[in-house]
């Protein structure tokens, strides 16, 4: 218990300096790398805190697309880096204030209620079957998911749907006198048709 | 709970036909919007303009989704594996939804044909906002209630940055999805912190558990319980989360701000008033005071602020965070008056809100934007300056027009409540609130503005089209018809209060 | 749960990784110089970054690969427990994959694959 609990604070604190890497940087490439480094320790830690799902979502979605997309947006914007450094250490002391209260006061929350007697509760809640055949996240939300919640299935779908949408809504401008490449058109075309005798 | 055995196998099926039944308004409203994207997308390969096309097409499927609606079964249920919840509060709420989302329709497609506008997609983004926004109002889960909040909001992202020309409509866009993710944020943790906290998802569990237990024994409940609700001011643009507000409104073009002023507030609160009333009134001891303090600074700097505003929309959506305040204040009296005071205030808001963004949209090509356009409005089109005169008084909450009840029943429960002192300021800043309504109303009768707002008159006078003129005198006389035979407001508004509580 | 063959599989990428960079590191013949990295204008000092912005159809094309991206991790869970959610859970996300492939019906006639 104690050594997967050191491993996890020496994961999450790798991630806290990645974090911190991401805003102190200079150039936004570097810090876009040190993002994905952390997302990378995240999903590390939620490995060690056995959620394999939200660790391979992790992995594949944010480190996979999320990340390449912020690149994409450091190449699009051309973002100068002065200004952005100026304005960070104009707001740090308030920022550090208000989330070292914010923590504070979490802090005083946390520990009191998550902390549960172990032992006061295994001897009765130990199921045997559950034991023998044990799931990960992955099995027990396709258990859930697919069966008794397909309308938070279909909803998903649908928030997907709409981010197709409306991604092609804004981003996509198709100008009217731009000529375009039309493949079948082309090889529909025949020669018979488009060829006339001019007297 | 894991479906091991052969058993498992046939029961879903029995589960799912009375869902099937129960759902079927929003079922029906899910393969509308699968048609009309893909009728839309593959129609316009062909070089037609749909967009009007699948704005009418739209306007029928939501009077269809509001027949089945009605036809629905009745009662209190739960459906979907206890995930959405629905009782007659609900669905009068959906009912008056959709008749406002019909005619937020009929204004965007005047707009539409107005700014010849080839985005069929429009309809399409209204639609799935409109799913979301009902999603929201049934939930019984945080997230049931998560998904149809990231539905609303992500299609009006979209919404807000349709005008891909205008800077000012992609700054709203922008600011509006910043604030968003914010307040989903703020939600995401707030849930989870109550998941937390008391191993609830499921709503109705938490009437349960906090009616058997003390809240306080229950650590860090009020914590998150503010976090999640902080979430939802920020939705509706209470005071300390009402900055994004005028500029929001301001950037977008016009119908997008109808649909942003109408929409989201009748949900907003329908599923605020639900939350605390039915869930979380356990904890009306901790909850009153903070949302009081909350209400009464919004009417009030709503107030204050919009007495300095010069533009028309800047003004609409100071009103819009005093009219939030006002509906957060009827919730925070804790009274069925105090439901009740709600729905009616919708309505009225709803009602002259309609009235004045179909007048504005109808004016659309006189480019009034500055209160200081609107001079010499009652000479060149006495009718559509007789709406707006109507709905601003409605707004202000003068005697002989319908926004009178909805503040004297406010009031009323808040005075019921024994919230003497907020009421007292409510009443002053709906006294300030008259003064710059009635400015405007001085603006359009008494002045004769240096811009000659006729000369667009004489040349674009038929520009009310059918349907928005309909539709504007239609609320304008209801707005002064509801006053004379208030009984069928009264009733609507106690029968979804008292569906609320029983 | 077992995952020290992950960890196994994460220290030996990690090796191979870092033996790959170090190796270019220490046997190429390096002579680091503020001119290899700057833009090169001729003439004149440059006057912007060396990075030229993209188009926004890059942009496009990467937020549509994440929505899809997304749709294949919710096949994941399914795959593992097909099995036992039997032929409801089946449809359900076929109902799921249809929605989808509308947005690709939807993309595809609106022409965000196509490059002009």
């Amino acid at each position: 218990m104690l050594f997967q609990q050191s491993i996890l604070c020496f994961i999450a604190g790798l991630a806290c300096g990645a974090g911190f890497l991401v805003i102190s940087s200079k150039s936004p490439v570097h810090s876009v790398l040190s993002l994905i480094f952390s997302f990378v320790l995240c999903s590390f830690v939620l490995l060690t805190l056995e959620i394999d799902i939200l660790a391979l979502i992790f992995l594949i979605v944010y480190v996979g697309a999320i990340a390449i997309l912020f690149l994409f947006v450091v190449m699009i914007l051309n973002v100068k880096v002065a200004e952005a450094r100026a304005n960070l250490f104009q707001y740090f002391p308030l920022g550090f204030f208000l989330l070292s209260l914010l923590y504070f006061d979490l802090g005083l929350l946390m520990p009191a209620s998550f902390s549960v007697d172990v032992a006061h509760f295994i001897p009765f809640y130990l199921e045997w079957p559950k034991a023998v055949l044990s799931f990960g996240c992955l099995e027990s939300i396709g258990f859930l998911l697919y069966t008794y919640f397909p309308f938070y299935l279909i909803g998903a779908g649908l928030l997907l749907l709409l981010a197709i949408v409306g991604a092609i809504l804004l981003t996509l401008h198709r100008g009217v006198g731009v000529h375009r490449q039309e493949v079948s058109f082309q090889n529909r075309r025949d020669w018979v048709e488009v060829l006339h005798m001019v007297q | 709970m894991f479906p091991f055995s052969v058993h498992s196998r046939f029961s879903y099926f029995s589960f799912f036909s009375n869902d099937l039944v129960s759902l079927l308004p929003e079922i029906f409203l899910v393969c509308c919007i699968c048609l009309f994207l893909v009728h839309g997308v593959v129609f316009s390969k062909t070089g037609r303009i749909l967009s009007t096309n699948v704005a009418n097409l739209s306007i029928l499927a939501l009077v269809f989704v509001c027949i089945l609606l009605c036809c629905s079964p009745g009662g209190n249920y739960l459906a979907a594996y206890s995930c959405f919840f629905e009782d007659d509060f609900i669905r009068i709420i959906k009912v008056f939804l959709l008749l406002t989302c019909i005619f937020c329709v009929t204004l965007s497609l005047f707009y539409i044909q107005l700014e010849k506008s080839n985005t069929f997609e429009y309809s399409v983004l209204l639609l799935i906002s409109l799913f979301g926004i009902i999603a929201v109002l049934g939930a019984n889960d945080f997230l049931s209630l998560y998904l149809g909040l990231e539905l609303q909001a992500l299609s009006f992202y979209t919404l807000a940055a349709n005008v891909r020309v205008s800077e000012f409509a992609t700054e709203a866009g922008l600011k509006y999805f910043v604030i968003g993710a914010v307040a989903s944020g703020f939600y995401l943790f707030g849930a989870s912190l109550l998941y937390g906290f008391t191993g609830c998802v499921r709503f109705s569990d938490f009437s349960l558990l906090l009616s058997h237990i003390a809240p306080a024994e229950v650590e860090g409940i009020f914590l998150a319980f503010f976090i999640f609700f902080s979430s939802f001011l920020f939705k509706v643009g209470a005071v300390p989360f009402h900055a994004w507000v005028p500029d929001v409104y301001e950037g977008t073009s016009l119908n997008v701000t109808a649909i942003f002023a109408l929409l989201p507030k009748l949900a907003l609160f329908g599923v605020i008033t639900r939350l605390l009333f039915c869930y979380f009134f356990s904890l009306f001891d901790v909850w009153q005071f903070p949302f009081v303090l909350c209400a009464v600074f919004s009417f009030v700097w709503g107030s204050l602020a919009a007495l300095g505003q010069g533009r028309i929309k800047r003004l609409l959506a100071y009103g819009g965070i005093s009219h939030s305040g006002y509906l957060l204040f009827g919730v925070c009296s804790g009274t069925v008056y105090g439901a009740q005071g709600v729905v009616i205030y919708l309505l009225s808001y709803i009602l002259s809100g309609v009235t004045i963004f179909c007048s504005l949209v109808g004016l659309r090509f006189s480019r009034v934007r500055y209160i200081a356009d609107f001079a010499g409005l009652s000479l060149f089109s006495p009718g559509v300056a007789f709406a707006i005169a109507a709905s601003l008084l409605s707004a202000a909450g003068i005697p002989p027009v319908v926004g009178f009840f909805g503040k004297l029943s406010i009031f009323l429960s808040a005075l019921a409540g024994s919230l003497y002192v907020g009421a007292l300021f409510g009443v002053l800043c709906s006294v300030i609130s008259t003064f710059y309504y009635l400015r405007i109303l001085r603006t359009i009768f008494f002045e004769n503005g240096s811009r000659p707002l006729g000369a667009f008159f004489s040349f674009f006078g038929s520009y009310f089209s059918k349907e928005l003129s309909f539709l504007v005198g239609f609320c304008a006389v209801l707005l002064f018809w509801i006053p004379i035979n208030p009984r069928i407001l009264f009733f609507i508004s106690f029968y979804s209060s008292i569906g609320l509580i029983g | 749960m077992s995952y020290p063959p992950i960890a196994g599989f994460m220290v030996l990428s990690a090796f191979i990784a870092s033996f790959i960079l170090g190796l270019s590191f220490f046997v190429a013949k390096l002579k680091p110089d503020g001119e290899k990295v700057s833009a090169y204008e001729c003439g004149f000092d440059p006057f912007d970054d060396a990075r030229a912005r993209f188009d926004v159809r890059f942009y496009l094309v990467a937020i549509l690969f994440i929505i899809f991206d997304l749709e294949v991790t919710f096949c994941f869970p399914w795959a593992l427990t097909l099995f036992y959610s039997g032929l409801f859970g089946f449809y359900s996300i076929v109902f799921f994959l249809g929605l989808l492939t509308l947005g690709f019906v939807y993309e595809w006639q609106k022409g965000a694959l196509d490059w002009e």
